[in-house]
């Protein structure tokens, strides 16, 4: 049971790492939150039942410690800071600059929106965890995750379209929506 | 519009039942302005995915394996996550003007990340097979890193990283096909796992050869993850057939390679 766990924990680490950088931009708190979140499975191994879903279990406990740490007031304040130059540019040329750019304006809008948006939207967009799954990891009525979802993708899409430099705003987008 | 939004993005998110599809799309048709706002709506989820999915295809850092017990990527299986990400790279740069066609790629990689545990050989042979069978899913064939065309190339190539002679089993009796083969890491050592599917639907069947220093096995048939298993080893090589499919079938696809010097 303990090796099983444990193997299957490490084959969840990429996406609960995306999970968590999406909730808290900078890379290295990121990974605390990880690192923290593993530790406390670990400890409390027992109280997940073999059979049921693993990674909803696990994106419960990275998103309540990460609550946690935003009601201490400190995650939100140090991810601002760091948010700009974190996300590493590999990619060469310069439309992959371009479409580096364009994803970090996308994270950026991440960024920006309430927690209980960003949280559901990394969730459901991103991790692909169907509307039930995803009020039973949150623990809100599936009506809530509806509306929840459809204020933070309008919010989204109204912070990813760029205002003109004259101030007008409109025309000009950040990435491209139809 | 709230209430419309409520629905649209819901409609996006694929979580309407056939009745409210019908009626979305019914509407869709009616009002352009409608379509319009479910594209934008398309576009901003696959802008995000887009925007985090590399994060996914990260080697795990070591101070989060290790508490697990497992260990970082061989450093070549590094290398080819690189290759993933530059695919990726070229995908996004590609979708750069048509961000909605953004694929939804590479939620889970197979990291070379083996567990120190009596039975964790298998769970990841089991693993990696399943992690195929998502990729197929998604119509995504970048986890093959050779395609089945070429059999006898197939076999020169996988020999070269596995240094052995390599000879692939003939499914073709059995109902299934050559889609592609792969190098995985079992238990830290390079593995080749390749896929057979079947002619008629879409039941994929994997066949591993892995290096192992365990000792040898007979034929033995054992359940992991939803799935059929049959390995044995002999002489430190490792064979295991596994599928989501009757026992009777993955018997008989493994008596194919049976047949032969390695079954005891």
């Amino acid at each position: 049971m303990d090796a099983l766990f444990r193997s299957q924990l490490v084959a969840l680490l990429p996406r609960l790492r995306r999970f968590a950088r999406g909730l808290c931009g900078a890379a290295d708190r990121a990974d605390d939150l990880v690192q923290a979140a593993c530790e406390r499975a670990l400890a409390r191994m027992e109280q997940w039942t073999p059979g049921t879903r693993l990674d909803s279990w696990m994106y419960r406990i990275v998103r309540t410690i990460w609550i946690d740490e935003l009601r201490a007031q400190k995650v939100r304040q140090r991810a601002r800071e760091r948010q700009e130059g974190e996300m590493e540019t590999s990619f060469d040329g310069e439309r992959a600059m371009e479409a580096q750019m364009t994803m970090q304006a996308v994270r950026e809008a991440v960024a920006k929106l309430p927690p209980e948006q960003r949280e559901i939207l990394l969730l459901v967009a991103v991790e692909g965890v169907s509307y039930k799954e995803a009020a039973e990891i949150l623990d809100i009525p599936i009506g809530t995750v509806m509306s929840r979802l459809a204020r933070g993708r309008a919010a989204l899409v109204k912070l990813l379209e760029k205002p003109r430099e004259d101030g007008r705003g409109g025309a000009d987008r950040i990435v491209r929506l139809s | 519009m709230k209430t419309d939004d409520t629905l649209l993005t819901a409609y996006v998110d694929g979580e309407l039942d056939a009745a409210g599809v019908a009626e979305i799309e019914a509407a869709m048709a009616a009002d352009p302005a409608l379509a319009r706002r479910v594209r934008v709506l398309r576009d901003a989820t696959a802008a995000l995915r887009a925007a985090f999915n590399d994060v996914a295809r990260e080697p795990v850092p070591e101070r989060l394996l290790a508490p697990l017990g497992a260990q970082a990527p061989h450093p070549w299986r590094v290398g080819a996550l690189r290759r993933y990400a530059a695919a990726a790279a070229v995908l996004a740069v590609a979708a750069l003007g048509a961000l909605a066609l953004l694929p939804a790629i590479g939620i889970e990689l197979p990291y070379a990340i083996v567990a120190q545990q009596q039975d964790g050989w298998l769970a990841s042979v089991s693993n990696y097979h399943q992690v195929y069978v998502r990729s197929q899913a998604r119509d995504d064939r970048s986890l093959v890193d050779i395609g089945g065309e070429d059999r006898d190339y197939l076999e020169a190539w996988f020999g070269r990283r596995l240094k052995r002679d390599l000879r692939l089993p003939r499914l073709e009796a059995v109902g299934f096909r050559l889609q592609g083969g792969r190098v995985v890491f079992v238990e830290t050592q390079p593995a080749a796992q390749f896929f057979y599917k079947a002619v008629d639907g879409g039941d994929i069947v994997s066949f591993t050869v892995a290096e192992t220093k365990r000792k040898d096995a007979g034929w033995t048939e054992v359940k992991r993850g939803g799935l059929g298993v049959i390995y044995w080893r002999k002489n430190g090589y490792a064979y295991v057939f596994a599928g989501a499919v009757g026992r009777e079938v993955l018997e008989r696809a493994a008596s194919t390679m049976g047949e032969r010097e390695e079954k005891i």
